[in-house]
């Protein structure tokens, strides 16, 4: 996927995230955006690491920051949780610009949203089916021992939820 | 006659460091010693004179405020007790005080894989090496790791150093447990990481860029572990936060931080030196090391501004020598001068490969015969685009003892403030106005005419 084929998903992901009535923060996109590179198999080139809230790019974030900048993408303050984003004032010129689309990918937005988002959108969720799905693409263990592991990495997060996580996102893994 | 366990020096920023007979160790090593030659700000002292600050003493700052960050953050009185809950196990007295050792090494060393030049030159590095990757090669592979392992008074390890130096984007492997992030968010964090205060204070002092200056001492004072505010039945993880307190000095690190980028490391005249500087280094390596620095540690180190500036001196004298014109400009003042600065409005455009290659080849074509250099943010990944704002939590113990919340802003000014960006096409004096009448009518021909009239509403 090019640059620009991977800034228009990301956009289309950002107005279908808010039109779901999801909260659309950093956390929601890191991780719908790692739902659809694994389990959509999309190869949208942002690798991740195990950070804060599970898989984390650091260049996905470099380039909501690009994206903000450049009025593409908007963020928004908004108290008393962090801040969401939307699509920003220039994203239609930018569009009118883009030759690209993301008419290709529309199943795989829609399938990660009704799949994680439509019916919860809670953060700690989403972090255990990503982290979960992290670990069962780059830890080797049963089920049993992969809950351990998370637990040992993240104890916020008790060993029968990772093992639940693990469970039900092993599933859609198939 | 009693073994000193305590030195001093003094700072112009901090007044005094204080360290130990580890920290000694490893500054009096060659490693390190090599930071004392490769500038803060590459050639930002040929717009700031006072600019000739180096990575030596920036890392010994990083490192004091690191130690005092740290010092508030575990004290017992500044605890939040439900949000240090995921901490417990491990706040014992023991377990701190090796945690604040590593802390400091850590801090120490965060940039000792920069190369000459700092960022000027960044790019000459290898494919998918950068300062990061250097700095954690010669923290975990080179005679250091020996030294922090077996020559100090407690036995260091190097993976952790490297760990909390460079942070987790450099260990995919080892996934960092949460007092590990922790601890590399007092480094490197994005809100309140102490790299970013002393280099904003560091290099304010020595541009004489006043404001760039903030009340970094009361907003240390502030700095608490927090679980950021969640919805209802939803969990967060620690990261660090102030209490109510410190929202102005982080207002005015904010503040101070778009005003850094705006008036020193986005000037387009240093941006020229650099451009220079840069293409100059890739000549020289063309023909030393094919191209690229070397990350062999032994290797690496031999390079440092000194060596570099000594070659563009020599070569500026000889019409021959490979690096020749870069040298040339640098020693004659001829620097690459403004030929268009891209308007926040307009930088959108290039954000779409189509379209910014289109320009490019434009420009190619019509100025074959002219020396300039096309910069736009989207160019570097984006990655020198800072965000003005991110989000942290504030804990307002006096009004609300348990209530964490997420900070809101007061001085509305930070709502106005636009991102800044290095977006400007930099070219030989002799053709700038011949390439910013190109570029207006590319914008002309892609956008249309109400663009401009919208401007002039």
């Amino acid at each position: 996927m090019n640059n620009d084929e991977r800034r228009v998903l990301l956009l289309d992901l950002v107005e279908k995230l808010n039109r779901a009535g999801s909260w659309t923060g950093e956390t929601h996109i890191q991780k719908a955006i790692y739902f659809l590179s694994i389990l959509r198999n999309l190869d949208l080139g942002y690798s991740f690491v195990l950070y804060k809230y599970g898989p984390y790019s650091f260049d996905l974030k470099s380039e909501l920051t690009f994206l903000e900048a450049t009025g593409i993408l908007e963020r928004k303050e908004s108290p008393p949780y962090g801040s969401h984003f939307s699509n920003g004032k220039h994203a239609s010129s930018f569009r009118s610009l883009v030759s690209a689309h993301a008419q290709g990918y529309e199943r795989d937005i829609a399938w990660t949203i009704d799949t994680f988002f439509r019916d919860h959108d809670n953060v700690s969720e989403l972090e255990r089916y990503a982290t979960a799905l992290y670990a069962l693409k780059n830890f080797e263990g049963t089920h049993v021992e992969l809950a351990d592991r998370i637990h040992q990495i993240k104890p916020h997060i008790s060993k029968d939820e990772a093992l639940s996580a693990i469970n039900r996102i092993s599933k859609e893994l198939v | 006659m009693s073994k000193k366990v305590q030195h001093e020096i003094r700072d112009v920023i901090h007044t005094f460091v204080y360290f130990n007979n580890d920290e000694k160790k490893v500054i009096g090593s060659r490693y390190f010693q090599r930071l004392r030659h490769i500038k803060q700000l590459s050639m930002t002292n040929f717009v700031y004179p006072g600019a000739v600050h180096t990575r030596f003493e920036h890392s010994i700052g990083t490192m004091e405020l690191a130690g005092r960050a740290f010092d508030v953050l575990f004290d017992h009185k500044n605890r939040h007790s439900k949000s240090v809950e995921q901490l417990k196990e491990q706040l014992d007295d023991n377990i701190l005080v090796n945690w604040r050792c590593h802390l400091r090494m850590a801090a120490l060393l965060h940039d000792v894989g920069h190369p000459p030049f700092s960022h000027a030159t960044e790019s000459l590095f290898p494919v998918g090496e950068n300062h990061e990757t250097m700095t954690k090669r010669i923290i975990m592979k080179s005679e250091l790791t020996d030294m922090l392992q077996n020559g100090c008074d407690i036995p260091y390890n190097p993976s952790l150093i490297a760990k909390l130096a460079v942070g987790p984007k450099y260990f995919q492997s080892e996934p960092f447990k949460n007092w590990q992030l922790l601890l590399n968010e007092i480094i490197v964090g994005d809100a309140f990481g102490v790299d970013r205060m002393d280099y904003l204070l560091r290099d304010a002092h020595h541009c004489g860029a006043v404001a760039g200056k903030f009340d970094h001492d009361r907003l240390i004072q502030t700095l608490r572990i927090l679980l950021p505010p969640r919805k209802i039945g939803e969990r967060s993880e620690i990261s660090i936060g102030i209490e109510h307190g410190g929202i102005h000095p982080t207002e005015a690190l904010l503040v101070a931080r778009y005003f850094m980028y705006m008036q020193v490391y986005f000037h387009r005249v240093s941006t020229a030196y650099n451009t220079h500087c840069e293409r100059f280094v890739k000549a020289f390596l063309n023909v030393q090391n094919g191209g690229f620095w070397p990350i062999d540690p032994d290797n690496f180190i031999k390079f440092t501004d000194n060596e570099i500036f000594s070659e563009i001196y020599k070569a500026s004298q000889n019409s021959l020598a490979v690096g020749y014109l870069e040298a040339k400009r640098i020693q004659d003042r001829n620097h690459f001068q403004l030929a268009y600065e891209f308007r926040p409005k307009e930088i959108h455009m290039f954000a779409v490969d189509s379209v910014k290659a289109e320009l490019e080849d434009k420009l190619a074509n019509d100025f074959a015969e002219t020396d300039y250099s096309v910069r736009l943010s989207r160019n570097q990944g984006g990655k020198r685009t800072p965000a003005l704002k991110d989000d942290f939590s504030v804990w307002n113990r006096r009004v609300e003892p348990d209530k964490i919340e997420f900070g809101k802003t007061y001085s509305k000014i930070l709502d106005e403030l636009v991102s800044p960006s290095q977006d400007f096409v930099i070219a030989d004096r002799q053709k700038k106005n011949d390439i910013k009448t190109c570029i207006e009518e590319f914008i002309i021909t892609k956008m249309g005419k109400e663009f401009l009239e919208e401007d002039n509403e």
